[in-house]
């Protein structure tokens, strides 16, 4: 099972602000998208989530609208809504006139696996920038999605926040045999998270494979005009220290 | 469903109970306000006589008694409740989708284009033979809508952003609003009072035909707005989170603005302008039930009844033999409720 997408360029007015990409990924794996700030990565994003044109495949057939999971980057809401009727807002298009049980128990399902029981029912308004990150994260899980895109989903995030989404959205697509995209800015967390990255810089697709072919020093001091030091953490993951 | 397994099931099945509590409440509000809006009057008719000629019915043998409650006192009562209703549902409707807390169902303009219309109509007097009194609801409906059609065909040209919505609803404003003062410039003194006193907003202009009009307009879009209850509370998230969940954002902006001018020219076509109503009802709405527009739908059209017929009891209360028209009481009735709210909010902004 794989997924795969040829996006075409994007225009904004006369400007081309992303150049044709192409994307495939075997299914439970997680793309990492990154690049410097203005990139593109939040378009590209948008255009592999179909907002205004489906693009993506699965196995060379369209994915439909409600088999993808989009979350635009973060802003603070003021919904007076509590986290529980925020996470089965997930499910809009199934919801009938009452709640069912099976809706309720698969959204407190989500929310206790994020850690987010506690809140349940508190109220979205109430919460801090980075408790109402998760919950639109546990929005989209609920919605179980075959491709899954976040646009920084760790930006509001403490480091153990941070951790339980990268770990938590990893096992989704393994279990679910789904296809995770996330664009980041932490290049560490990418190296650690991700299975592929797909490095872009103003609007170009620079660099695609694995992270060892993609965060290579060269290419990072290309892009982010700065001179990185690699190093090897305990697991042998990549830690990237910029200088 | 009311017992579910997990922790969350159980307290949303409480929230559930709350909100329904709060319906059943408002529910019976109106119904002890619209019997004490029944027993109110000028007439000063005594309760029994009341009882005897309510079941008379409107042919009662007594027949003073039967023109006041079953021609006068039943139809201001219940088109009381029906436009408070309509503009209640339409207030929520707005605040919802241009996401402001300020907006009513006058924001984009409605009431400046029904007064422009009734304005025009009482100018020029009877045409094609329709009486006067007809006339000038079907003048101020069309008007209305001519002012919605504008603003709908602006938002589907430019894209249904809040910030369009207002712009060009502002813009609509202030034209109606002019050509309502330049027909009231071209008055005669006799014309002009006509027109000042239908722009107050009176349920004295209320009968059985405004109840039928107002009460099927209302009948046959609440279940269109209803049917779209996900969808609204959906759109409270924000717009890019409710447009990342699949909803079309702009088309279900230009589908409730369309229900909402048809509700409030429903409202205000008989009656005049009743402004505040659309205004506050939400905000007790919410502050009572939350954003689930499942709820807060049907909450607000209560709260906006229970306003209107607890005003139009006081506009009768105040001077014994006259009515005061509800136009001007709806604040003096609804502020202490705002008040209430606003001093129930707990603090924001400082987060």
């Amino acid at each position: 099972m794989t997924l795969s997408a040829n996006l075409p360029s994007v225009f904004k007015g006369r400007s081309r602000i992303l150049h044709p990409v192409q994307i495939s990924l075997p299914a439970g794996q997680v793309l990492g998208v990154i690049g410097p700030n203005g990139a593109g990565k939040s378009t590209l994003l948008r255009s592999l989530a179909g907002i205004e044109k489906l693009h993506a495949h699965w196995n060379g057939q369209l994915l439909r609208r409600d088999q993808i999971g989009y979350m635009p980057q973060a802003l603070q809401l003021n919904a007076r809504l509590s986290v529980l009727e925020a996470v089965l807002l997930g499910k809009r298009e199934g919801l009938g006139w009452r709640v069912t049980a099976a809706d309720l128990d698969a959204a407190s399902k989500v929310l206790l696996e994020l850690g987010l029981g506690h809140l349940a029912g508190r109220s979205m308004d109430r919460l801090s920038g980075g408790q109402q990150q998760m919950v639109l994260v546990a929005q989209r899980i609920l919605r179980s999605p075959r491709l899954l895109i976040l646009d920084e989903p760790t930006s509001a995030l403490d480091l153990h926040h941070q951790l339980v989404i990268l770990r938590h959205l990893r096992a989704y697509a393994r279990v679910n045999d789904a296809v995770v995209v996330l664009a980041l800015h932490d290049l560490t967390l990418a190296a650690r998270f991700c299975d592929q990255l797909l490095l872009i810089d103003r609007g170009k697709p620079l660099a695609n494979g694995d992270c060892e072919s993609v965060l290579t020093a060269g290419q990072i001091a290309q892009s982010w005009e700065i001179s990185p030091e690699l190093l090897r953490a305990r697991d042998g993951s990549w830690v990237i220290v910029p200088h | 469903m009311s017992d579910a397994a997990t922790p969350s099931g159980g307290l949303y099945a409480r929230q559930i109970r709350v909100r329904r509590a709060a319906l059943l409440t408002a529910s019976a509000a109106l119904c002890l306000l619209l019997a004490a809006d029944l027993v109110t009057g000028p007439s000063g008719m005594s309760l029994a006589d009341l009882n005897t000629a309510l079941w008379a019915g409107p042919a009662g043998e007594d027949r003073a008694a039967a023109a006041i409650l079953w021609q006068i006192r039943l139809p201001q009562s219940i088109m009381a409740a029906l436009v408070g209703a309509s503009l209640g549902l339409a207030g929520l409707m707005m605040q919802t989708i241009l996401n402001n807390p300020l907006a009513s169902p006058f924001t984009l303009g409605f009431s400046a284009a029904a007064g422009f219309g009734a304005a025009l109509s009482i100018l020029v007097g009877g045409l094609w033979g329709l009486p006067q009194w007809l006339q000038t609801p079907i003048s101020a409906f069309a008007m209305t809508l001519a002012a919605a059609a504008l603003i709908y065909l602006i938002a589907r040209l430019k894209g249904a952003a809040p910030e369009v919505l207002v712009l060009a609803g502002i813009a609509v404003l202030f034209f109606f609003q002019s050509l309502q003062s330049l027909v009231q410039f071209m008055a005669s003194p006799e014309v002009l009072q006509q027109i000042v006193f239908w722009l107050f907003g009176s349920l004295l202009k209320a009968s059985w035909t405004s109840v039928q009009v107002c009460g099927a307009i209302l009948l046959l879009c609440l279940p269109l707005v209803m049917r779209d209850a996900w969808n609204l509370t959906s759109l409270c998230m924000g717009d890019a989170n409710a447009a990342s969940l699949g909803l079309d954002v702009n088309r279900l902006r230009r589908r409730s603005f369309l229900l909402v001018a048809a509700l409030t020219a429903g409202a205000v076509c008989f009656t005049g302008t009743i402004g505040f109503v659309g205004l506050i009802a939400p905000h007790i709405a919410r502050a009572a039930v939350g954003e689930d527009h499942r709820f807060a739908l049907p909450t607000a059209a209560l709260m906006g009844a229970v306003i209107l017929v607890a005003a139009s009891v006081i506009g009768k209360l105040i001077s014994p033999g006259a009515v005061i028209p509800v136009g001007i009481i709806t604040a003096i009735a609804g502020i202490p409720m705002l008040m209430a709210v606003i001093l129930s909010l707990r603090p924001t902004g400082a987060r």
